[in-house]
C-alpha cells in the first residue's frame, strides 16, 4: 500500500468551525448528504467510502441507513473520534486504503479542494469505485470570471468553476448525473459564523473556519453538489 | 476572545405569560433565505425568546447586513 | 440591463484613456508607467515597462527625441518632464530582459538597408518567429555608427545586433547597389525598404509615400521605412514597428489595415485638471544624471489622470474606483446568477445628484447609471427590502387619506394655482408652509389652492417604476379634479420629479414666482452673511437659483457663494435616498457642504437645511426669512424635527389648514396616545434607527392587549414586542403609578425569530430549504 500523504492542515484546532457546523464541518451539514444519498438509492449493505471523513458525522448517518461505510482521513486526531462512529482508516485522496473496485459509492464532502493534485485524486477515486459506482462530490466552487482566491491551505484555494469541475470529471472517466447549486448554504454558514464570532472576530479565527470567509463574506464563491457515475 | 455563542440569559427577567425565569433556548432564526439554529435567552416553558438591544443592534445587525448584500 | 448600456456609459468615462505622453508617442510607450517606477527608484521595472512598447529598448532608449514633450502637461506649469533623459536612465541603469524566442514559422521577410527602422522591423518580425534577413552594405546600423558616443554608446548598438542574432535575424553583406525589391519577393513573403539607410534610399518609389497606418508602398508585399521628410529617429522606429506588424498580419492572412486605431498619434482623451498642482521646476542635473537626480526628475511627473468627479463626491471616493470601474461592478452585480451580489449597498449609496455628470467633460453621470441598476435590481427582486423601506413607507404616509388633501382656494370651485409645499417642508415646519400659502393666495387674488402630499420622488429614487407609475396616475387624477391649474412647487426634488414624470402638468417654481411679488411684510434678514446652498435637484434650474438670490437681496440678506455652487452644487445626502440606505455615506455628503461653509447656510430645500442642522451647522430655508418664526435665531441653531415629529407635523398641517383656512373640522389623525412618555434622548436614539414614536405606541398597544412579553420584578420594567411588517420592534418600559408608560429604550431587527410573539407564521425553519434553493446548473 502507498503511504498516505498528509494533506494541508484542515484540523479545526479551536473547534471554531465545529461549534457552528457540528461534526459535519461543512456548509449545508448533513442535509446535502441526505439529498445525494436519496438520489443514488444505494441498496442496504452497499459499500461506501467517506473520503475526508473528519470526525465522522457522515459515518453515523450511513450506518443508520444500513450501509457499510468506511471513513478515510489523514488526520489522526479526527480518526480517533471517527472510530467511535464507524470504521475509520488512515489515508488521503492521494492514496485510499481500499482495493480496486471495492466501493459502490464514494462521498467527498468539502474535501476535494484540499487535495494538492486534483487530477490524481479523481484517478484514485475512480480506482476504488466499481464500474457504475457513484461519486458524490460537494464542495466550494468559484464563480465564473473571478480572479484567483486567497486563503492558501483552505478549501477555497483549490476552488474551480463548475464548468472546469465538469470537464475534469469527464476527463477522469465520470459521467455527471446531478449538478445543483447550493450557494445559499455557504451564505448561511457565513451568517452562522458571523453570529457566533462577529465580523471583527472572524478575521482572527484560525483556518478552516476563518478561511471560509475571506473578508467576512463568501464573495466570489458558491457551493454545489455534483453526483457522477464511474463510466465504462 | 469572548464568543457570544450562547447568550447568557439576562438576570431578573421572567416570561410575561408563564412567569418563568429566562434560560437559554434553541430557536431557528431566518432571514433572506437562510435559516439556522441559535441559542437565545427565552422562556423554558413556552419558548418565547428575547432579543435584547445589544444583540439586535450588534451581531444580529451584522448578520442581517451580510445576508442582505446578496 | 443590456451590455450596450454599460458600454455606452463606459465610453464616456475616460479615466482609462492614455495620458498625453502616451497618446502622442509614435510607438505608444507608456511613459507614465516608466516614470512612476523611476520615481520609486525601481529602475529594472522601469526598463521592463519601456520594453513593453519600445523594441530594442537598449538601443532605442538612447535615441528617443521626445516627440511627446510639447504635449506633456507638466510643461504647462514648468518645463516638461525630461522623458528622453529618463528613458536613457532606465536603459543605462536598468537590467534588460531577453525576449522569449517564438517557435520558427515558415515565413521569410527581406529587409533592405540596416538603418534604425530595419533593426526595429527585424526585431518585430523575429519575436513573432518569422525569419528576417537584413541585406546591408557597410557596418550594420548604417548612420547610427556616425552618432557621437555621448549620444549613443557604441556598446548599445553592438548589444542590439547581438540580441537580433540571438533572435535568429540574418545579416547579409551585399556588394554594389541594393537588391531589386521585386526580385526579393520571389523567395520572401514581404520586403521592407529601410530608406533611412542612405544605401537603400534610392529604392524609394518615385512620388509614392508610405501608407501612414501600414507603411505599405502601394505594391503588394513591399513596405517602406521613413521617407525623405520623416527624418526623426522616433519616426524611423515607428516606421519599422508598424511595418513589422503589417508584415506579421500579412503572413497570418489578416488585413494589415484593420484594428490599428491604437497606434494612431493624437491628443489625449484624458481630462486632467491642473488646478491646485504645485509648481516643480526642473533642477540642474549632471550628465549623465545621478540616480537621485533621475528620481527627482521622475517625481515631477503629474501622473496624469482624470478623476475630477471623485474630489467632491464621497460616494465615488469610497471604494478606490472611478465611474467606469464602478459601472462594470454594478453591471456584474446585476447579471450575477448565483452567489453574492456584494455591490448592492454601494449601488444604493449614490445620491444620484448629477454632480459627476456636470464635472465630467463627457457628461458621464454615475447617478443615471445607478438609476438603471436599481430599476434592474427591483425588477429581478434583488433589491434588499431594508434599503428604502422607510422612505417608501413615508411616501405612503404623506399620501394617506388622513394626511393628504387637495382644496381649491376658499370659496372657489376650481384652482387656477395649486401650492404644493412638499411632504418634507410641510411636515417639518407646518406653520411656515401654511404662512407661505396664505401669502401666495393673498398676493394672487385668492386664486391659489393647496395640495398636501408626496410627489413620489422616493419611489423613483429607489428604482420602483411601477410604484412611480401608480403615484403619477393618482396625482394626475387629483390635479384634474382640482381644476387643472398650474402647480407651484416649493421643493426642487418635487420640481425635478414633475418635470420627468408629469410633463403634462404645468408647474411653476416657487422662487421665480415669489420674485415677481413684493416681499412679505414680516420678512427679515440675519446679521451675518449666509452661504447659499443650491439643492442638487435644482442644479440646472438657473432661473430658480437667480430668483432665490434676488429675493435674499431684496430683504437685505447678505449672501456668499460657496466654491461648489450652481450646476456644480453639492448634495446633502438625501438625494437618491443615499442617507436611507447608507446613513454614514449620507453624513459624508452633508459634511462635504458644511465643512467648507464659513457661515450659516441658506438652503432652499427643506431636507438640505435639516440635514445640515443635524450636523450642527446653523442653517435656514429662505421661507424661514420670508415668514420668520417668533425666534429666528432659535431655528437657525435648532435640531431639526425628527421622523416622528415630521409625521405629526403633516397631520398638524392638515388640521391647521383645513381648520383655519377652510374652516372644516377634519377628522383627527390618530397621534401619540397621551399616556406614553418618550424622553427626548430615547426618541433621538430610536429615530437614528428609523423607529417612530408611532411604532412604539403600536407596540405598547399590543402589550396592553396581550400583556408584556417579559417582566423584571426586581426593577419593575417590562418588555413589549411587535412585528407589524418586516421589522420586529421591542420596547423596554415601565408603568408609572399614574398609569403613564415611560419608555426606556426601543430597538428593532429584521431577522425572523419564531418564538417572538407574532412571528410564527413567517418561519420556514426547516431543512426543506435545500430543495427550494437548489437549482440545476
Amino acid at each position: 500500500m502507498k503511504n498516505p500523504s498528509p494533506g494541508p492542515p484542515v484540523y479545526d484546532p479551536g473547534d471554531a468551525l465545529r461549534r457552528v457546523t457540528g461534526p459535519a464541518l461543512r456548509p449545508g451539514g448533513l442535509g446535502l448528504t441526505e439529498r445525494a444519498l436519496a438520489f443514488c438509492r444505494f441498496p442496504p449493505g452497499a459499500r461506501l467510502i467517506d473520503a475526508g471523513c473528519g470526525p465522522g458525522a457522515t459515518l453515523s448517518l450511513l450506518a443508520s441507513m444500513g450501509l457499510e461505510a468506511q471513513g478515510v482521513d489523514p488526520d489522526p486526531r479526527y480518526l480517533a473520534e471517527a472510530a467511535l462512529r464507524g470504521t475509520a482508516l488512515p489515508g488521503s485522496l492521494a492514496a485510499l486504503p481500499q482495493p480496486d473496485g471495492w466501493a459502490d459509492g464514494l462521498l467527498c464532502e468539502c474535501a476535494l479542494n484540499l487535495a494538492p493534485d486534483r487530477g490524481g485524486a479523481l484517478a484514485e477515486i475512480r480506482r476504488v469505485l466499481r464500474p457504475g459506482g457513484y461519486f458524490i462530490l460537494s464542495d466550494v466552487f468559484a464563480l465564473p470570471g473571478q480572479g484567483g482566491l486567497p486563503s492558501p491551505g483552505s478549501c477555497l484555494a483549490g476552488a474551480v468553476t463548475l464548468a472546469a469541475a465538469g470537464a475534469g470529471l469527464a476527463a477522469a472517466g465520470f459521467e455527471v448525473k446531478l449538478a445543483e447549486d447550493h450557494g445559499q448554504t455557504l451564505k448561511t454558514l457565513a451568517a452562522q459564523l458571523t453570529w457566533a464570532y462577529g465580523r471583527a472576530g472572524l478575521a482572527h479565527l484560525p483556518a478552516p473556519g476563518g478561511a471560509c470567509l475571506p473578508g467576512g463574506a463568501p464573495r466570489k464563491l458558491t457551493y454545489a453538489l455534483i453526483v457522477s457515475q464511474k463510466s465504462g | 476572545m469572548a464568543h457570544a455563542f450562547t447568550k447568557e440569559a439576562p438576570s431578573g427577567w421572567n416570561c410575561g405569560k408563564c412567569g418563568e425565569p429566562l434560560q437559554p433556548v434553541s430557536v431557528n432564526v431566518e432571514y433572506m433565505g437562510s435559516s439556522f439554529f441559535v441559542q437565545l435567552p427565552g422562556c423554558p416553558k413556552c419558548g418565547t425568546a428575547l432579543i435584547d438591544a445589544e444583540l439586535a443592534l450588534g451581531r444580529m445587525l451584522e448578520v442581517e447586513k451580510l445576508l442582505e448584500d446578496k | 440591463m443590456e451590455q450596450s448600456t454599460l458600454e455606452s456609459f463606459e465610453s464616456l468615462c475616460t479615466q482609462d484613456a492614455s495620458p498625453a505622453c502616451q497618446s502622442n508617442c509614435p510607438i505608444q510607450v507608456e511613459a507614465a508607467m516608466v516614470i512612476a517606477h523611476l520615481a520609486q527608484g525601481r529602475v529594472d521595472e522601469a526598463r521592463k515597462s519601456l520594453e513593453r512598447h519600445m523594441p530594442l529598448a537598449g538601443l532605442c532608449g538612447w535615441l528617443c527625441e521626445g516627440p511627446c514633450l510639447p504635449a506633456c502637461l507638466r510643461g504647462r506649469l514648468n518645463e516638461p518632464v525630461d522623458i528622453p533623459l529618463l528613458e536613457r536612465h532606465a536603459v543605462s541603469a536598468g537590467r534588460g530582459t531577453k525576449p522569449f524566442p517564438m517557435p520558427q514559422t515558415k515565413h521569410r521577410a527581406a529587409l533592405v538597408g540596416s538603418g534604425l527602422s530595419a533593426l526595429v522591423c527585424a526585431q518585430g518580425l523575429a519575436i513573432k518567429g518569422h525569419k528576417a534577413m537584413v541585406f546591408h552594405s557597410g557596418p550594420i546600423g548604417a548612420t547610427l555608427n556616425d552618432l557621437p558616443p555621448g549620444t549613443l554608446p557604441p556598446r548599445a548598438l553592438a548589444e542590439a545586433i547581438e540580441l537580433l542574432e540571438y533572435l535568429k535575424v540574418g545579416f547579409r553583406e551585399t556588394e554594389g547597389g541594393p537588391p531589386d525589391p521585386a526580385g526579393l519577393l520571389a523567395d520572401h513573403g514581404a520586403v521592407f525598404l529601410a530608406l533611412d539607410d542612405p544605401w537603400a534610399a534610392p529604392l524609394a518609389p518615385a512620388g509614392g509615400a508610405a501608407d501612414p497606418v501600414t507603411r505599405g508602398s502601394g505594391t503588394d508585399g513591399i513596405f517602406l521605412g521613413p521617407g525623405a521628410t520623416e527624418t526623426g529617429r522616433v519616426e524611423a522606429m515607428s516606421a519599422g514597428k508598424k511595418a513589422a506588424a503589417s508584415i506579421d498580419r500579412l503572413f497570418q492572412g489578416v488585413n494589415p489595415a484593420s484594428a490599428r486605431e491604437r497606434e494612431a498619434v493624437g491628443p489625449s482623451r484624458l481630462a486632467v485638471d491642473l488646478g491646485g498642482q504645485a509648481s516643480a521646476p526642473k533642477a540642474a542635473m549632471s550628465e549623465p544624471p545621478t540616480a537621485a537626480e533621475a528620481q527627482a526628475e521622475a517625481g515631477r511627473c503629474l501622473a496624469c489622470s482624470c478623476l475630477k468627479c471623485l474630489a467632491p463626491c464621497p460616494f465615488l471616493r469610497s471604494r478606490k474606483g472611478y465611474p467606469k470601474k464602478y459601472a462594470r461592478e454594478f453591471y456584474n452585480n446585476i447579471i450575477t446568477a448565483f452567489g453574492i451580489r456584494h455591490a448592492n449597498r454601494h449601488i444604493n449609496s449614490c445620491a444620484e445628484c448629477g454632480l459627476c455628470g456636470q464635472i465630467c467633460p463627457n457628461g458621464a453621470d454615475m447617478g443615471k447609471f445607478v438609476g438603471l441598476a436599481r430599476a434592474d435590481m427591483v425588477a429581478s427582486s434583488h433589491m434588499p427590502v431594508s434599503a428604502h423601506e422607510f422612505a417608501l413607507e413615508d411616501q405612503e404616509h404623506a399620501n394617506s387619506p388622513g394626511i393628504s388633501f387637495v382644496r381649491p382656494a376658499p370659496g372657489r370651485d376650481r384652482a387656477d394655482y395649486l401650492f404644493f409645499p412638499g411632504c418634507q417642508l410641510l411636515g417639518a415646519y407646518p406653520g411656515t408652509a401654511l404662512a407661505a400659502y396664505r401669502y401666495l393666495n393673498g398676493a394672487l387674488g385668492g386664486s391659489v389652492g393647496l395640495w398636501s402630499g408626496c410627489c413620489g420622488a422616493p419611489g423613483r429614487w429607489s428604482g420602483r417604476g411601477r410604484l412611480t407609475a401608480r403615484a403619477t396616475e393618482s396625482f394626475r387624477a387629483l390635479w384634474r379634479q382640482s381644476g387643472g391649474g398650474a402647480v407651484i412647487l416649493a421643493c426642487p426634488s418635487c420640481a425635478s420629479f414633475f418635470a420627468a414624470e408629469l410633463p403634462d402638468v404645468p408647474a411653476l417654481g416657487l422662487w421665480p414666482l415669489l420674485d415677481t411679488l413684493p416681499p412679505p411684510p414680516g420678512a427679515t434678514a440675519i446679521a451675518v452673511a449666509m452661504v447659499v446652498h443650491d439643492p442638487c435637484s435644482a442644479r440646472l434650474d438657473a432661473e430658480g437659483q437667480r430668483a432665490v438670490r434676488s429675493m435674499a437681496a431684496k430683504i437685505g440678506q447678505k449672501t456668499i457663494e460657496p466654491r461648489m455652487t450652481g450646476r456644480h452644487t453639492l448634495c446633502c445626502g438625501f438625494g437618491g435616498l443615499a442617507s436611507e440606505a447608507n446613513p454614514d455615506m449620507g453624513r459624508e455628503y452633508a459634511l462635504e457642504r458644511t465643512r467648507e461653509s464659513p457661515g450659516p447656510i441658506l438652503a432652499w430645500c427643506s431636507v438640505c437645511r435639516d440635514r445640515f442642522l443635524a450636523e450642527g451647522h446653523p442653517s435656514l430655508h429662505p421661507l424661514d426669512l420670508l415668514f420668520p418664526p417668533a425666534d429666528i435665531g432659535a431655528r437657525l441653531g435648532s435640531r431639526p424635527p425628527g421622523l416622528s415629529a415630521r409625521r405629526e407635523g403633516r397631520a398638524l398641517f392638515r388640521d391647521l389648514a383645513l381648520g383655519t383656512v377652510w374652516l372644516e373640522n377634519p377628522p383627527k389623525e390618530k397621534t401619540m396616545p397621551p399616556n406614553v412618555d418618550i424622553p427626548g434622548e430615547v426618541l433621538a436614539d430610536m429615530e437614528s434607527r428609523r423607529i417612530l414614536a408611532a411604532d412604539v405606541a403600536a407596540t405598547l398597544e399590543v402589550a396592553k392587549k396581550n400583556g408584556p412579553v417579559f417582566a423584571n420584578p426586581e426593577t419593575g420594567r417590562l418588555i413589549a414586542s411587535h412585528r407589524p411588517r418586516q421589522v420586529t420592534f421591542w420596547v423596554e418600559y415601565e408603568e408609572r403609578p399614574d398609569g403613564t408608560l415611560l419608555v426606556h429604550r426601543a430597538w428593532c431587527h429584521r431577522m425572523v425569530v419564531p418564538g417572538v410573539p407574532g412571528e410564527g407564521a413567517e418561519s420556514p425553519a426547516s431543512l426543506e430549504g435545500y430543495a427550494r434553493t437548489g437549482g440545476r446548473v
